[in-house]
This record gives structure tokens, C-alpha cells and sequence, in this order.
């Protein structure tokens, strides 16, 4: 028969030996492709949307689901933009990670207006990609740099019309002068000319002729 | 075969239109080959580029590391040979330097053929070509490469103004020596305008020549300053400079004189101009380029100097990759062969200055080119964060559009000089009547 002091000693080893067990299981049930504790499960539908922040900038949202329709946290997405241009083309545009959501955000503002063709592209570590695309219509696309003001207002308000009349002038200049010297020059000329040359009739022509011209 | 065509018999030619209607009338037995291989030469960059246009930019080495390369140094050095043309031509000409007058016709066809070459590059360095439209559509005029859009297309213009109206006198004796019904008659009669040489054609030439002149040497400051203000109005060290403007101008006149030498030597040469393009030339245009060479070492010892002086960070690392780190021994090539030894060259007395001009001219053309790399090229590939300087892949895609480049110039002015008179027949006329008549009195 087991005493007190027996049984309490059976019980702290039980309760030694279960924290001891319990990680390793916790471990050994994870997903045996190699995957750190915690990792993503494999990703199998992405759903992308968007809304507009205003000043020509989109906020893109894309959720990531498993198989099992549970949203998948801490996977990486890639953003790209296709482009139909000599083919199919993509051109990144950022990437970003799931939240405990499994919602990927990225801030988006388009260079060129229009539709875009949004694609939001999920791997998981099996190798299995999951994508979700989305036809976007911008609008006007607005610039992404915004250059600031220059340091004297005076600069800003005059340099461009300054500019702008300096080239229309000297193309002006140069136009007006091409035209009025070649009008003068037609004016100019005599009202019956004839070939100033015409009265030659000799066919010597030193220093041109080719050399069959010379041996006929 | 007969004068430029002519079916009747020809009129006496003199000694000036002989040599300057020949490669219209006889261009010789080596225009077909070398023409033919300059050709396939240019169409060989055209299909690179096709490729290019394709593949992306990443075929040509470019890389968000490497964001700006040969194509950039082209455009600034084939815009910037064309600068020498309108040195010769213009600056010469309202300084009264009459002794251009043989070389005038060669240098401004110079200007023009690699100005039309050099601003090609502004579409070739597009990632995107198709969208160079946006320019006039969507343009910002803050933006330096708007200035640099006005600044070619209007320095064009008036280089094409240029080219024209000195031509008036020589195309209507073209035009005097055709046939009378021949269609090349019309076209040259066309653009002859009626010129018959009367004292009030002459005076309204001159007057029109005499106000593009002097127009077209600000536009030419213009375009070199706005070229290297594109770099410099960016904050990137290396480029971020107050010089570059002026550095850039005496960039390109340096180059273009060089360039004018070489192209003069190869048509005098061709073409057996010798009795009018005398060595004296060459010697004259060889001074002018040592002094623009020696302008030029100075501005980038000065420029050099404040870099270092002020010693940021970034501005330092930048300088250590050129005299002493990856781009040291283009650097110290480039000064050494591209300025140092032209500008011995010369200086050097010697019997026969013609050979020896032209290779310092050659080392001139090459030498800029090479630094205009080196501007290029160090701060484009400059890492901003880390430690780690963007690759430098030369492909041979961007080797092969720069070798039809450089083809494309010898190949236009060929073609240009077949169909108009190679020498300035009425201005050297001229000239050599004011000389005589000075002379006799």
C-alpha cells in the first residue's frame, strides 16, 4: 500500500514527465513539412478587394483562406500589376504580410490611370500558390511625386510662364526668320532668269569627269 | 557618266565646285562598302533596340541599382559633339574668323546628323518608349527633363535653320547644272528659292545667317547647361553641383571641336580637299580644342576640389570610387588620355601636324565619351542604404546600339554630302573675293 509521501511523489513526476511531454507533442503534431512552430498553414484562396483613400491612392485588401476556409496569418503576399503590353507582363508593385486575420493590406497609388489588373499572389510552403485578382478603374491616376514649392514664391509664380514664353519666342524668332529671309530671297530674284551657265556649251568639265568620260 | 546627272553637255566647273560637287557627281569606289557596312551596322543597333524594347531594360544591364548607364552618357556626348558645328560655324563666323570658311559645311552637317543621333538616345533609355507622348500631354514643367525636351527639339530647329539658309547659294548652282525638266531640278530649284545672287538676295541671306548665328549659340549654351542640369538638380552625391552647367558646355565644345577635326580629316581625305582644307586649318581648330581641353581639366580639378573639401559621407565615398576605387582607372585614363596627351599633342611642333591632330582629336572624342560615363555612372550605382554599389553589366545589347550610333553619324553626313555640295562653294567664294579685294587695296 502506498503511502502519502508516496503518492505525492507520483504525482509530481506525472506532473514533471507532462511538461516535458506536452511541447514535444505540441511539436510532433505540427505540420511535418519542415515549417517553424506557428508558421502558415498552406494558402488556397485569396480574395482581393480595394478601397479608395482618396487623393488617387487605393488601399488593397487581400485575405487569405486555407483549405479549410480558416484565414491564414503570418503568410506573405505579393502584389503585382499586369499590364498587357508585347504580352502579358507583371510589374510589383509591394508585398506584405497576413495579420492574425489572415488580411494582407498595401497602400496603392497608381501611375497610370484607367482599369488595372491586380493580382494578389499567396505560396505557402508546400509550394502551392494561391491568387486572387481584381479589375481596379483609377480613374485619373495621380503623381506619386509632389515636388514642394520653391523656396522664393516669386520663383514658382514666374518660372513657368517665363519658360514657356523664352521657347515660344525663340521659336517664333527663328521661324519669322526663316521665312521672311527665304520670301526675300524669292522676291529678289531676277523676273526673267536664265541659267547664268547656258552660253557654255563645252563639255570639258576638268577635274570631274569620271574615268570613262576621260578615255572616251 | 555624266556631271550630277546631266544628260547635256557640261558647263566648265572651277576648282571649288569641282570638289564640292564629287561625292554628288563620283563618290568614289569605297562609298558602296563602307556606306553598306555602316548600314548594317545601324540596322544591327536598330534590332537591339527592338529586342530591348521587348525584353525591358533589364536586358541592357539596368537595375534598380543601376538605374542610369551608357545610354545617358550617349545622350550627353552625341548631343554634346554637335556643340563643336556650331562653334566652327557660328562662333566663327560672327568673330569674323574667315578662315572657317572650307570647313563650315562639314561642321554644321556635323551638328546636325549627331544632334538628330544623340537625342535618339533620349527614347532608347526608356523603359517605356510608347509613353514618351505623355511628355506634351502630361508633362510637369518643374521637371528638368521637360527642359531638356525644349531645349533639344528648339536647338534642333534652329540647327535645321542653320544647315538651310548657307545652303540656299550652293543648291541653286546644283540646280543650274541639271537638266531642265529633271524632278531633281524642281526639288534643288525648290529649295534655292529663286537665288540668282543679286546684291539684295545676298544682303537678306546674310541678314537671316547673321540672326540664327547669334541665336543658336545661347540655345546651344542652353541645351548643354539643361543637360547637365538634369543631374544636378537631383540630390544625389556626385551630381548634386553647382558646376555642371558650365562643365558641361565646355564639355561639349571640347568634344565637338574634336569631332569636327576628325569628320574634316576623313572627307579632306576621301575626297582630296587638300588644296582647301589646309593643315592650317587643322592647327587652328587643334588650339581651339587645347584651350577648351585645358578649360575643361580645370573645371574638374574644381570641381573635384569642393567635393572633397566638404567631405559628406556620401560625397566622399562617391570620390574614393573614382580616384581611387572601381572607376579609378577609367578615371585616370580618361584625364590622361582624353585631356592630358590631346592637349601635348598640340602643342608639339612638327612638320606634318595633320596625323598628329587627328589622333589627339581621336583621344579627345573617345576621352569624353569615357568621362561622360564616369559622371554617369559612379553616382547611379552609389548605394544610398548598405554598402553595396549597384552592378555595372555592360550587355551587348546597349554595345551594340552605341556602336550603330557611331556609325550612324559617319553614314548621314555620307548620305547628306550625296545630295548637297560638301564645301560652302559660295562662302568660300566670297571669302576669297573679300581677301583679294582687301588685298589689292
Amino acid at each position: 500500500m502506498m503511502t502519502f509521501r508516496g503518492r505525492l511523489q507520483l504525482v509530481g513526476a506525472a506532473m514533471a514527465l507532462a511538461s516535458l511531454l506536452l511541447p514535444s507533442s505540441i511539436a510532433l503534431g505540427a505540420d511535418p513539412v519542415g515549417s517553424a512552430p506557428g508558421a502558415a498553414p498552406p494558402p488556397t484562396s485569396v480574395v482581393l478587394q480595394a478601397r479608395s483613400t482618396g487623393d488617387g491612392s487605393w488601399r488593397l485588401e487581400a485575405q487569405v483562406f486555407d483549405a479549410a476556409g480558416e484565414a491564414v496569418a503570418g503568410g506573405q503576399v505579393q502584389f503585382v500589376a499586369t499590364v498587357d503590353f508585347l504580352g502579358r507582363r507583371e510589374v510589383p508593385i509591394g508585398a506584405a504580410q497576413t495579420n492574425v486575420s489572415g488580411r494582407a493590406v498595401l497602400d496603392f497609388s497608381p501611375t497610370a490611370g484607367g482599369v488595372q489588373h491586380l493580382v494578389a499572389r499567396a505560396a505557402g510552403d508546400d509550394g502551392r500558390i494561391a491568387e486572387g485578382s481584381l479589375e481596379l478603374d483609377v480613374g485619373e491616376a495621380s503623381t506619386a511625386v509632389r515636388p514642394a514649392a520653391p523656396a522664393l514664391p516669386i520663383v514658382g509664380q514666374w518660372a513657368a510662364p517665363v519658360a514657356v514664353l523664352v521657347v515660344v519666342t525663340v521659336w517664333a524668332v527663328l521661324a519669322i526668320v526663316l521665312v521672311a529671309g527665304v520670301a526675300g530671297i524669292w522676291r529678289g530674284r531676277p523676273k526673267e532668269r536664265s541659267s547664268p551657265l547656258s552660253q557654255f556649251g563645252s563639255p570639258a568639265v576638268p577635274g570631274l569627269v569620271s574615268g570613262r568620260e576621260q578615255e572616251g | 557618266m555624266a556631271v550630277l546627272g546631266l544628260a547635256r553637255p557640261a558647263a566648265p566647273l572651277s576648282d571649288i565646285e569641282a570638289a564640292a560637287f564629287r561625292p554628288m557627281a563620283n563618290p568614289g569606289r569605297f562609298f558602296w562598302p563602307v556606306a553598306t557596312g555602316l548600314a548594317v551596322t545601324v540596322i544591327a543597333g536598330i534590332a537591339a533596340f527592338a529586342y530591348q524594347f521587348a525584353q525591358g531594360l533589364g536586358v541592357a544591364g539596368y537595375s534598380d541599382q543601376a538605374f542610369y548607364g551608357m545610354y545617358e552618357a550617349n545622350l550627353v556626348a552625341f548631343i554634346g559633339v554637335s556643340y563643336g558645328g556650331a562653334l566652327v560655324s557660328a562662333v566663327l563666323r560672327l568673330s569674323g574668323a574667315t578662315w572657317r570658311a572650307p570647313i563650315t559645311r562639314i561642321a554644321e552637317a556635323m551638328a546636325l546628323v549627331s544632334l538628330l543621333v544623340g537625342a535618339s538616345f533620349a527614347i532608347v533609355h526608356l523603359g517605356r518608349p510608347d509613353r514618351v507622348l505623355l511628355l506634351l500631354t502630361s508633362g510637369r514643367l518643374e521637371s528638368p527633363i521637360i527642359w531638356d525636351f525644349a531645349a533639344i527639339t528648339t536647338y534642333l530647329f534652329a540647327t535645321l535653320v542653320f544647315v538651310y539658309l548657307p545652303l540656299i547659294p550652293d543648291l541653286a548652282r546644283v540646280r543650274d547644272r541639271l537638266p531642265d525638266r529633271a524632278l531633281r531640278r524642281r526639288i534643288y530649284a525648290l529649295g534655292a528659292a529663286g537665288w540668282a545672287g543679286t546684291p539684295d538676295q545676298r544682303r537678306r541671306l546674310e541678314r537671316a545667317v547673321g540672326i540664327v548665328a547669334v541665336l543658336i549659340i545661347p540655345l546651344a549654351v542652353s541645351v548643354h547647361s539643361v543637360l547637365g542640369w538634369t543631374f544636378s538638380m537631383t540630390t544625389r552625391p556626385g551630381w548634386h553641383s553647382t558646376i555642371f552647367g558650365p562643365y558641361f558646355v565646355i564639355g561639349a565644345l571640347y568634344s565637338g571641336v574634336a569631332l569636327v577635326i576628325l569628320v574634316t580629316a576623313g572627307f579632306r581625305k576621301a575626297y582630296r580637299l587638300g588644296p582647301f582644307i589646309e593643315a592650317r586649318h587643322f592647327v587652328l581648330l587643334g588650339r581651339i580644342m587645347a584651350a577648351l581641353g585645358l578649360a575643361y581639366l580645370y573645371l574638374t580639378f574644381a570641381e573635384l576640389l569642393t567635393g572633397a573639401y566638404t567631405h559628406t559621407k556620401e560625397e566622399a565615398s562617391v570620390l574614393a570610387a573614382l580616384l581611387e576605387g572601381r572607376f579609378a582607372p577609367a578615371f585616370w585614363a580618361c584625364i590622361l588620355g582624353g585631356l592630358i596627351v590631346p592637349i601635348i599633342l598640340v602643342a608639339m611642333p612638327g612638320r606634318r601636324p595633320v596625323p598628329r591632330l587627328v589622333i589627339a582629336a581621336g583621344l579627345a572624342v573617345a576621352g569624353m565619351w569615357l568621362k561622360r560615363l564616369l559622371i554617369v555612372l559612379p553616382s547611379a550605382t552609389q548605394p544610398l542604404i548598405g554598402d553595396d554599389w549597384g552592378p555595372i553589366r555592360v550587355t551587348w545589347v546597349p554595345a551594340l546600339i552605341t556602336l550603330a550610333a557611331t556609325a550612324a553619324i559617319p553614314l548621314g553626313l555620307m548620305v547628306l554630302f550625296r545630295l548637297v555640295p560638301l564645301l560652302a562653294i559660295d562662302e568660300v567664294e566670297q571669302e576669297s573675293g573679300r581677301v583679294a579685294t582687301e588685298e589689292a587695296t
